[in-house]
């Protein structure tokens, strides 16, 4: 079992090994982490998360932002291979911004992978 | 003896009568040939035929191989030739001239035995009888009617075809009809919606502009009351300012909700003491109703905290509350109350906290657990309500809540806002202490400019008091040459909008002189975003907040929440996370286009290929006025282009959301911070290889200033499945 300081925001099974931490645990992290239930509604926030968000109740994210991230992106073909995955609960999807905060040192990092309940894992981190 | 008795006839006569009947036979016989008409005869009683050439050639025989067969052609071969559907009439209708003597005509089909292709053929029969009037044999003509019967079936065919034609487009008529009588049913709702928010933006313009105003009044007077609080000791006279400065607090306060509901600004979800917040509200609601309107709350006390902009709860309510007076009945009363819900189990199981808003007249009328039922009645829909459920809606959205309507005539509207209770207790920000801040103030020279004066005085003043020396300049155009002789300056603080030239352009031309001159800006308007992430300091401030943004600004402070301007390292740090050399290539070639003062690339530049991935790139013009802002594809590469199947040159971008992860909100970013913005996207789904996708956008311009266009440069890799992870 992983404790808390083998796990980084870069490893490969980042959200099993996060779900089986304790909740204070989680909130430790040095990254925010959010649960999102198959219906997409928040069911676990962490403190981490509050904090480095500026208390925003859930990421400002769109839901579906894994294919709105580029016209070219947004097609039928793409947006059904990702149903298929998210179906089947294999994906890993990380996404960066940089430079267009309206504090422009700071870069964003999301990842998304599969939570056991069928829902999503959304791990954010700042820097 | 015999005797020859002679009888001599003159034949002449009959001879000649009968070579003129031969003629006459041969003259008809040869007009019928001509006019391809068969002829026959047939014997009454044996059944034995005799046909011409044409009648032959109409049934498609040779006359020599029928000739030969015993007897010639008969009626039982004639009867075989017609099609076995009209054999049978046939037959019939010889049978019965036979037996009446009476003459027929006919059409029947025959198999022409050639190609076996049908033909018509068109009879008139008529009856020789003998001198006893029994009928002796029959005499018919045939000729091909093939062409007319086919003709005629054309026609019944494109007839029906014409019909069924006709049926489908009465259908289709009466299908757009009620499509169109519904789409102007649509469109005249559209267009009463949309009359009542032109007016609600003719009323928000205003409000913005008003409130604007005030704050600098307020600006001024609070300042003023600051200036004081240095300069008098005397504990009597403290007292006055103590009651004054509450007041400009307060007013200040209801400056930022009419702001707030005013304009769509970012929201800013803290963790709200929702007591407070529906205090808030209650009192802006009871002036916001007048004497029209009774309004009563009902708030639990130890309501939970939630996490959400209270600005922004106020302001929903307040403009809730003015739409659901306008169709309340006379002297039904307005009731906001707030509970705490706890419930388990259901599509509602957790802690919420419930705020709702009816009309007395609906009490009780509620469903608690049902789903949400948007209909509105006709006058609830005419007035604003619906603009507000849209404004609930995003509102409960962001702060993850749920939103409950119903409305029905007699019973009124009443509305439900479910909202998540915080899980979480925020740290508390220690304020920082003015000894603190007022021993690190001081010793710097700052460029002060603001077309208020009073404003500009007063701060000038607060300034001077921590210590500073302070240039002012009432304009741009009297602070550059001010700035200029300046031997010391370390700070400009400056308002955003001045007539004339305004705040931005000011430090750009400033900078050409001094390169890392910090600016503080600030404005009385909310939503002042600054270009390349320059925080704001809005007015009205503290006496306090000026000194600590200051501070900030000039680098004293170092856990500061505005960071200090720094721009060079920040396109270093861009540039850093590039990993693709091509495009770092692409962002070395936009910076070495920039000119020496920071000023954007030129459009023309790049419109060709100034960064030869032309095939990866894509240009979207900046389209519209300050308050619309869309973007329209220009360019799109061939990589692109053929990855999304189409092309996007001419359409607009149509992606409006404000979130992460948007399109559309990137290429705004990119506008709005007029600096460049790298994205990526790894995407690794089951079995599939992975892919990466990165975007740098680039900000262009026409003149050096403005935005004008944005390049993107876009490029796709497959990337090895390192992990096996789904193996």
């Amino acid at each position: 079992m992983n404790t808390q300081s083998q796990i980084t925001f870069d490893m490969a099974g980042l959200a099993n090994a996060v779900e089986r931490l304790p909740a204070d645990a989680v909130d430790a992290l040095p990254f925010g982490s959010v649960r999102l239930d198959p219906q997409g509604l928040v069911t676990f926030y962490s403190a981490a998360e509050a904090k480095l968000s500026g208390y925003g109740a859930r990421p400002a994210l769109g839901r579906s932002f894994f294919a709105e991230m580029a016209p070219c992106m947004d097609t039928s073909m793409f947006r059904g291979r990702i149903e298929r995955a998210m179906a089947a609960g294999k994906y890993d999807m990380e996404f960066g911004w940089i430079g267009d905060f309206s504090d422009r040192l700071r870069q964003l990092q999301v990842r998304v992978q599969p939570a056991s309940d069928g829902g999503c894992w959304i791990f954010i981190r700042r820097d | 003896m015999i005797r020859l008795i002679g009888i001599t006839a003159d034949v002449t006569a009959p001879r000649q009568a009968e070579a003129a009947l031969r003629e006459n036979e041969a003259q008809l016989r040869f007009a019928l040939d001509l006019a391809e008409i068969g002829i026959w005869q047939m014997d009454a009683v044996s059944g034995a035929m005799t046909w011409s050439d044409i009648q032959y050639q109409l049934f498609g025989i040779d006359p020599d191989t029928v000739s030969a067969t015993p007897g010639g052609p008969s009626r039982n071969g004639f009867e075989a030739l017609v099609d076995p559907e009209d054999r049978e009439i046939l037959h019939d209708r010889i049978e019965e001239a036979l037996r009446s003597g009476r003459s027929f005509k006919l059409d029947f089909r025959i198999n022409h035995p050639p190609d076996g292709h049908v033909r018509w053929l068109a009879l008139r029969c008529g009856v020789q009888r003998d001198s006893e009037g029994v009928p002796e044999r029959l005499i018919g003509v045939s000729w091909d009617i093939t062409g007319r019967k086919m003709a005629e079936v054309i026609l019944r065919d494109s007839n029906s075809g014409l019909e069924a034609r006709v049926a489908e487009r009465t259908h289709a008529l009466t299908h757009a009809s009620r499509e169109l009588s519904a789409e102007i049913r649509r469109r005249e709702e559209a267009q009463a919606a949309l009359v009542q928010s032109q007016d609600l933006q003719a009323l928000n313009l205003v409000v913005d502009g008003m409130s604007h105003e005030f704050n600098n009044i307020l600006a001024t007077i609070q300042s003023s009351y600051n200036l004081l609080r240095r300069r008098i000791t005397v504990a009597d006279q403290t007292a006055v300012i103590d009651l004054a400065e509450p007041a400009v607090t307060r007013a200040t306060k209801l400056i930022q909700h009419l702001q707030a509901m005013a304009r769509h600004g970012p929201a800013q979800p803290l963790l709200a003491d929702l007591a407070t917040a529906l205090a808030d509200s209650a009192d802006l609601m009871r002036h916001t109703l007048g004497s029209r309107g009774r309004c009563r709350f009902d708030v639990e006390v130890g309501l939970w905290p939630a996490i959400l902009d209270p600005i922004r709860l106020t302001a929903l309510l307040v403009t809730l509350a003015v739409n659901m007076r306008d169709t309340m009945p006379d002297g039904a009363e307005l009731e906001v109350a707030a509970c705490n819900r706890a419930s388990d189990g259901g599509p509602s199981s957790g802690e919420w906290i419930v705020i709702s808003v009816k009309d007395t007249a609906s009490a009780d009328g509620m469903s608690n657990t049902g789903a949400p039922e948007n209909v509105l009645t006709p006058k609830a829909r005419q007035s604003g309500i619906g603009l507000c459920l849209t404004a609930a809606h995003s509102f409960t959205g962001q702060a993850g809540g749920r939103l409950f309507v119903r409305s029905a005539p007699e019973v009124g509207t009443s509305i439900e806002i479910h909202l998540p209770r915080a899980v979480m207790t925020g740290p508390v920000n220690e304020p920082r202490k003015d000894p603190e801040l007022a021993a690190l103030s001081g010793g710097a020279t700052i460029l002060l400019v603001d077309d208020d004066e009073n404003f500009r005085l007063l701060t000038a003043h607060l300034l001077r008091d921590l210590g500073y020396s302070v240039i002012e300049a009432p304009n741009t155009e009297v602070a550059i040459p001010l700035a200029h002789i300046a031997e010391q300056l370390d700070l400009v603080v400056s308002d955003i909008r001045m007539p004339g030239e305004g705040g931005p352009t000011l430090w750009r031309r400033l900078r050409l002189d001094r390169p890392a001159l910090p600016i503080l800006f600030i404005s009385g308007s909310e939503n002042a975003a600054m270009a390349d992430g320059e925080q704001v300091l809005r007015k009205p401030f503290s006496g306090t907040q000026l000194a600590e943004a200051v501070l900030e600004r000039l680098g004293r402070l170092t856990n500061s929440a505005i960071p200090a301007q720094t721009s060079v390292p920040v396109f270093d740090k861009l540039r850093d996370s590039l990993r693709n050399p091509r495009l770092r290539s692409v962002y070395d070639y936009w910076r070495s286009r920039r000119d020496p003062s920071g000023n954007l690339p030129d459009y023309s530049l790049f419109r060709i290929d100034g960064t030869n991935m032309i095939d990866n790139s894509f240009i979207v013009e900046v389209i519209g006025g300050r308050h619309t802002v869309g973007f329209r594809f220009v360019q799109i590469g061939q990589i692109l282009e053929q990855r999304l199947g189409r092309s996007l040159v001419g359409e607009l971008v149509d992606d409006v959301g404000d979130e992460l992860g948007s399109a559309g909100a990137s290429y705004r970013r990119c506008l709005e911070t007029a600096s460049p913005s790298y994205e990526y996207a790894h995407y690794s789904l089951a079995d599939e290889t992975p892919l990466l996708f990165e975007r740098l956008l680039l900000p262009l311009s026409d003149d050096g200033i403005r935005v004008t266009h944005l390049l993107g440069i876009v490029i796709f890799t497959d990337l090895p499945d390192v992990t096996g992870q789904w193996s």
